[in-house]
């Protein structure tokens, strides 16, 4: 058989001492964690918009492997709130973990002979596909919540079938590498990698085609250093990440997260905007003195000003507001309860209720929320938030809140409520 | 071992579980695949595909020689700046500083990567009309005042092992 050609393919090339099958295995375990629980809270992300009920799918309904619906509960009030905060936030941290992994792994993509029989082809693609589809979910992800769209296709639809693209592939690489791992964890009963320092780091037994050098350099980090690099710049991203999702003085500390410090306006009205009234194309003169809210069931119809809304009882409830871009914020909301409005049209509790906006264009204008939704305490058509009026990039005259409804759902510059059976 | 299940790891390389597992886990992917490239929705093929394979391929054959080409580089500098001594411990207590660039570098080189869209405003206008902001928050200032300080943090740590590595030199001898 004809030797590798110089170069990465050589056995020697890869020196680092502190490959092998223990870093490799530990930093496979967090992915191994990592990927599916965001898998998982994004499956349950798009549980949360509620696709079967019409006119809300985002990912198009007539698109497979919709399997995860489900009646998308209103209690607790944070949980899409927790699920997507999560969900966007343990991606971004994901990210040094991955490459680290890939690090650790690098002699194997240069392995020599490189197609030495169609099982190793199957894998090398496999394991393609694996790289490829995290590296995409992970950008895709990152780059939406900072509302940048490099790419010609469907950011929804795509990031949707890629996540089952990386699941499938994970599952399949897990599967196939088991027996790596409980190698891996018989060795760490021997190494104890995470007492050594770096003059006590040795390689691990060599193996040929292994991850192992024979050609060890001396150390100049110790596995737990590695991992100690690799969790420091885990911990950066999440320090400037997560106060957009947890709020509070946290939110000070989100320096580089899109909706973390810095708002449009202070005051009772100060926290975060995600569609202006400027992009939705809503002018003073659509919430003026004409504006009115149109109720409707069956053939009863209702009109009603700001006026006639604010002599309705009004509720007031804490309420969290929350991103699928993975950030929220939880105001004092004060309005009229849903369920009562529905009473002034006699309309039918087992109905759904259809909420139109005045916005005249543009995604997100039309939302149908479920009879439990609709019949919430704390579903409110809100009027008021923290004491004072609604401000117009936060949806005055009205707009609804629903607890644990993803935020584009909780529809602004409400026109029209309509409760019908389907 | 069976004859034929030898012959067949002799040409396949692998058991048959390898192939079943590898079918299995195809059909669901192809599935994926084929509802994520419906023309509806993803007219760009070329597009799409690039993307899907783009970072595996960036991160293998790119970022990776990059980085480890610039630890390299740096230590290799950094010997030639102080060239470890020939007598060594007596004189010059030796505190390993490889972590004290590594650590604050790749903190600052992740935060770059990952907020790369916000640091070089890469959607203005999307940004005002989302978020009402007149401009987008100074990304790139705050990210370098980030990187600033990480670095004058371990820098400052640094000192504060030599110095106390000295000292304890002293006190050995």
């Amino acid at each position: 058989m004809i030797g590798p050609p110089p170069g990465p393919a050589r056995p020697g090339f890869w020196r680092s001492p502190v490959r092998g099958p223990w870093l490799t295995a530990a930093l496979g375990m967090v992915l191994l964690v990592g990927f599916p629980v965001v898998f998982l809270t994004g499956l349950l992300s798009h549980a949360a918009y509620m696709p079967q009920l019409p006119g809300n799918a985002v990912v198009p309904a007539e698109l497979d492997l919709q399997v995860v619906t489900f009646d998308w509960p209103t209690n607790p009030v944070w949980l899409y709130a927790f699920t997507q905060g999560l969900h966007v936030t343990l991606g971004i941290v994901l990210v040094p973990v991955l490459i680290a992994k890939l690090w650790s792994v690098i002699p194997k993509l240069f392995a020599w002979p490189p197609a030495p029989n169609p099982a190793e082809v199957i894998t090398k693609l496999a394991n393609l596909l694996l790289v490829g589809s995290a590296f995409f979910q992970l950008a895709t992800g990152i780059a939406n919540v900072q509302l940048w769209y490099p790419w010609q296709f469907n950011f929804v639809v795509a990031h949707y079938y890629g996540g089952w693209v990386l699941i499938a592939s994970l599952a399949l690489h897990v599967v196939i590498r088991i027996p790596k791992l409980r190698e891996a964890r018989r060795i760490n009963r021997e190494l104890r990698p995470l007492r050594q320092n770096l003059e006590q780091t040795v390689p691990e037994p060599y193996e040929p085609g292994g991850l192992v050098t024979p050609n060890p350099a001396p150390a100049t980090i110790s596995r737990r250093g590695v991992l100690g690099v690799t969790g420091a710049a885990s911990g950066a991203l999440l320090v400037t990440t997560v106060g957009q999702s947890l709020g509070g003085p946290f939110r000070e500390l989100a320096l580089l997260a899109p909706r973390g410090k810095g708002f449009a306006q202070d005051g009772p009205n100060g926290f975060p905007v995600n569609k202006t009234a400027e992009v939705a194309r809503i002018t003073p003169a659509m919430v003026g003195a004409f504006y009115a809210l149109e109720l409707r069931a069956g053939d009863r119809r209702l009109q009603l000003n700001r006026q006639s809304l604010l002599r309705l009882p009004q509720h007031t409830y804490d309420l969290p507001i929350a991103c699928v871009e993975g950030w929220s914020t939880t105001q004092s909301w004060t309005g009229v309860r849903l369920r009562d409005l529905a009473a002034l049209v006699d309309a039918d509790p087992e109905d759904r209720l259809y909420v139109g906006s005045l916005q005249k264009a543009g995604a997100f204008r039309r939302a149908t929320l479920s009879r439990d939704q609709a019949n919430a305490d704390e579903s409110l058509l809100a009027l008021r938030v923290n004491g004072a009026d609604l401000s117009m990039d936060h949806g005055y005259p009205a707009r609804i809140i629903v607890p644990a409804l993803p935020g584009v759902r909780c529809t602004k510059w409400v026109g029209t409520m309509e409760w019908r059976r389907s | 071992m069976s004859r034929a299940l030898a012959a067949w790891r002799r040409t396949y390389g692998a058991s048959p579980l390898h192939l079943l597992l590898h079918l299995a886990a195809t059909l669901l992917i192809a599935w994926a695949l084929s509802q994520s490239f419906d023309d509806r929705y993803s007219a760009a093929y070329l597009n799409l595909a690039l993307w899907m394979v783009g970072g595996a391929i960036l991160n293998d054959f790119v970022a990776l020689p990059l980085y480890v080409g610039a630890d390299r580089v740096a230590r290799a500098a950094w010997g030639r700046v102080r060239p470890a001594p020939a007598a060594p411990a007596a004189r010059r207590p030796s505190v390993r500083g490889n972590g004290h660039v590594r650590v604050p570098v790749a903190m600052s080189a992740v935060l770059l990567l990952v907020y790369f869209p916000n640091i070089t405003h890469k959607a203005p206008i999307g940004h005002r009309l989302s978020t009402g902001l007149a401009e987008q928050p100074d990304y790139a200032g705050r990210w370098l005042a980030i990187t600033a300080g990480l670095l004058l943090a371990s820098a400052a740590l640094y000192g504060l092992r030599v110095g106390l590595a000295r000292r304890r030199g002293r006190v050995a001898t």
